[in-house]
């Protein structure tokens, strides 16, 4: 859930954390496209990289940038964070949370998967990338191809070959 | 290292990786901001994929290839080759997993049907429940003996008892050195000069009294001579060694590709299962004694291991490398069996249990385990497996998949049901593996490891 405050900057809380005084330290991220979020210490991180870049001291009081994360892809990476260190232990609650959360276009999975590569948030990469294993899953290629919007960049006689070498996998 | 740069490096460094990515921003936003129109943008940025459409940006597919590597890593085999033929991307990701040690394959059962075809073979996966049909090359798949399976390939025996090497996946084949070449077999001529039979004799490495030898036609030696084989790769060479226990008294001979003849190993017999474990040959008696042989000099050094004494002898004995790196003996025990029915009724066996002995590291004693907790057996006429069930979550903890290499199934009973399937350590329960329907008993269903790789062998061709 977003609210927008005062001031005009989101401010995006998760679960029972939403009280921001004393005991979460916030801390501000800017998107690619510098809009700003503001994120509890403990949420942000879950990402390595700015869990590194805290503890190095590399975080000044302007906040982090992260010129490779779109806001509407962070919002959803701060959304799973939120989620995750807000009740950690239902584990019911975050299975369904997260199977609603990858029910999302492949694109958009590619994405998430871009950020939480560069962002070193682990258990979003293996989420994201176990989803897309399973869309492949007793898929033919072509089918395939067309679940990822991806253009076959084999010549004929390539995809020829390719296709004689293990012809029993593409009855 | 300045920590300040190291922050910038990192998202420059990035930045470098997600050029494509920034540029489909900067699409987005360029139109707004200078009013260019999609087709201008095109020659401004060349190298975005897909190609620039009127609703501009779309999926660029491309992932890092560790990312793809990491996702393909789950995949099961027909589904990762089929991944591997997606594009060019996909497909390096696909050629750098396939490389050994890289990509966690889980057995399957390769079995043959009559609707199959006597070319082919069928793969059936674990985790799929489905069998996938592969054309294996000449001579027909369904008129051999299926002896060994071992990384990835088949050892069979043809119709004239001559062995190859066949990866099923691949259709990579291999001669293996002719029978005649083994020490107790001599080859027999009709009066054109043509072989057509093989004389058998009782050679061993204990024999003194002379036993007069066996005449065998051409097909049927292999039931009577051939027991078990294995294929472990040399690393000296970059080949492979293929280590064959045969009859008479379950001996050993060997041989290395490229060679023109196998090479005896006595004086011990009654062997029953074989492994590679840091440069040395490991075999396992009958007589519970565990030999290792040093093959790697121009003289073979045998060492006894272990010798234990036991009272019942076992005839199914499995040697298995535990992940943890200790040796673990395993006896399959029949408690169920007929071997001679009244008229009407079929001959049967039964595998009711198998008990699990552990060599401790000294070397010196065996001791009985009665679980597995986290790992998994693969016995039966391949090489023994025990695999960590974590890293296989498709296969049951403190289970043993079993196929059947009762040695009674050569001797004329091809038609017999099966011995195989899965048992549960904990309580020996059972269950079947596949629908007779579908497979066939001759050649007996083997585990195979399936390997996806062409191999570029010194020895080559068939």
């Amino acid at each position: 859930m977003a609210a927008t405050t005062a001031d005009g900057s989101k401010v995006v809380g998760g679960g029972e954390k939403s009280n921001v005084d004393e005991e979460s330290k916030m801390i501000t991220l800017f998107s690619s496209d510098g809009e700003r979020f503001e994120v509890t210490q403990e949420a942000a991180a879950m990402s390595q990289t700015i869990h590194h870049m805290m503890e190095d001291g590399c975080v000044d009081d302007e906040g982090v940038h992260l010129p490779n994360v779109g806001s509407s892809i962070l919002a959803m990476v701060i959304e799973y964070c939120n989620r995750h260190v807000a009740s950690p232990d239902e584990k019911e609650d975050i299975r369904s949370f997260d199977a609603g959360f990858v029910n999302v276009e492949h694109h958009t999975l590619f994405d998430i998967i871009r950020a939480a590569n560069y962002l070193d948030v682990k258990e979003l990469m293996d989420l994201c990338c176990q989803t897309v294993a399973d869309s492949i899953k007793s898929k033919s290629v072509e089918e395939i191809r067309e679940l990822f919007g991806i253009v076959n960049d084999f010549t004929p006689e390539e995809e020829a070959e390719i296709r004689k070498e293990n012809q029993w996998a593409f009855e | 290292m300045e920590l300040s740069s190291v922050a910038s490096m990192m998202s420059l460094g990035s930045l470098a990786i997600q050029r494509t990515y920034l540029c489909s921003l900067v699409f987005r936003l360029l139109p707004k901001l200078l009013g260019f129109t999609p087709s201008s943008l095109k020659k401004f940025c060349k190298d975005v994929h897909p190609p620039l459409t009127e609703t501009i940006v779309g999926t660029l597919p491309e992932l890092p290839q560790d990312i793809l590597m990491g996702i393909f890593a789950t995949l099961e085999i027909p589904d990762f080759v089929r991944a591997g033929a997606v594009c060019r991307s996909w497909r390096s990701a696909y050629t750098s997993l396939r490389s050994p040690g890289q990509y966690k394959l889980s057995p399957c059962l390769l079995h043959t049907s009559e609707s199959a075809g006597d070319s082919s073979a069928c793969l059936y996966s674990l985790t799929e429940r489905r069998s996938y049909k592969l054309t294996l090359p000449e001579p027909p798949i369904r008129s051999r003996c299926l002896i060994g399976s071992s990384h990835g390939w088949l050892v069979t025996v043809d119709e004239r008892s001559e062995m190859h090497l066949v990866n099923p996946i691949t259709c990579q084949q291999i001669a293996l050195p002719s029978v005649i070449t083994l020490e107790q077999v001599k080859p027999i001529f009709d009066e054109y000069g043509v072989l057509h039979k093989y004389e058998l004799s009782w050679l061993t490495g204990t024999t003194t009294r002379y036993v007069p030898p066996l005449i065998f036609a051409l097909d049927k030696l292999r039931d009577e001579l051939h027991y078990k084989a294995f294929v472990f790769p040399d690393t000296s060479t970059g080949s492979y060694i293929v280590v064959l226990i045969h009859n008479p008294m379950r001996q050993l001979s060997f041989a290395r590709l490229g060679d023109d003849k196998w090479t005896w190993l006595p004086p011990h017999d009654l062997y029953c299962d074989c492994i590679y474990k840091d440069g040395l040959l490991y075999a396992v008696s009958k007589r519970g004694e565990l030999h290792t042989f040093d093959i790697s000099g121009p003289v073979v050094a045998m060492n006894m291991v272990i010798s234990i004494p036991r009272k019942d002898y076992c005839e199914y004995l499995y040697i298995v490398e535990a992940p943890w790196g200790d040796l673990l003996l395993i006896w399959r025990i029949f408690e169920d069996f007929n071997l001679e029915p009244d008229p009407g009724a079929s001959v049967f066996w039964n595998t009711t249990k198998f008990r699990i002995y552990e060599l401790e590291a000294s070397g010196s004693k065996l001791k009985e385990i009665n679980c597995l907790r986290d790992h998994v057996l693969f016995l039966g006429h391949n090489e023994s497996l025990c695999l960590s069930a974590e890293q296989y979550p498709s296969l049951r903890a403190n289970h043993a998949y079993f196929t059947d290499d009762n040695m009674f199934w050569t001797l004329g009973f091809k038609n017999n049901h099966r011995d195989m399937g899965i048992l549960n350590l904990d309580d020996n329960s059972k269950e079947g593996l596949i629908s007779s329907q579908l497979c066939s008993n001759f050649p007996a269903p083997i585990w195979i490891t399936p390997d996806l790789r062409n191999m570029n062998l010194a020895s080559g061709a068939a």
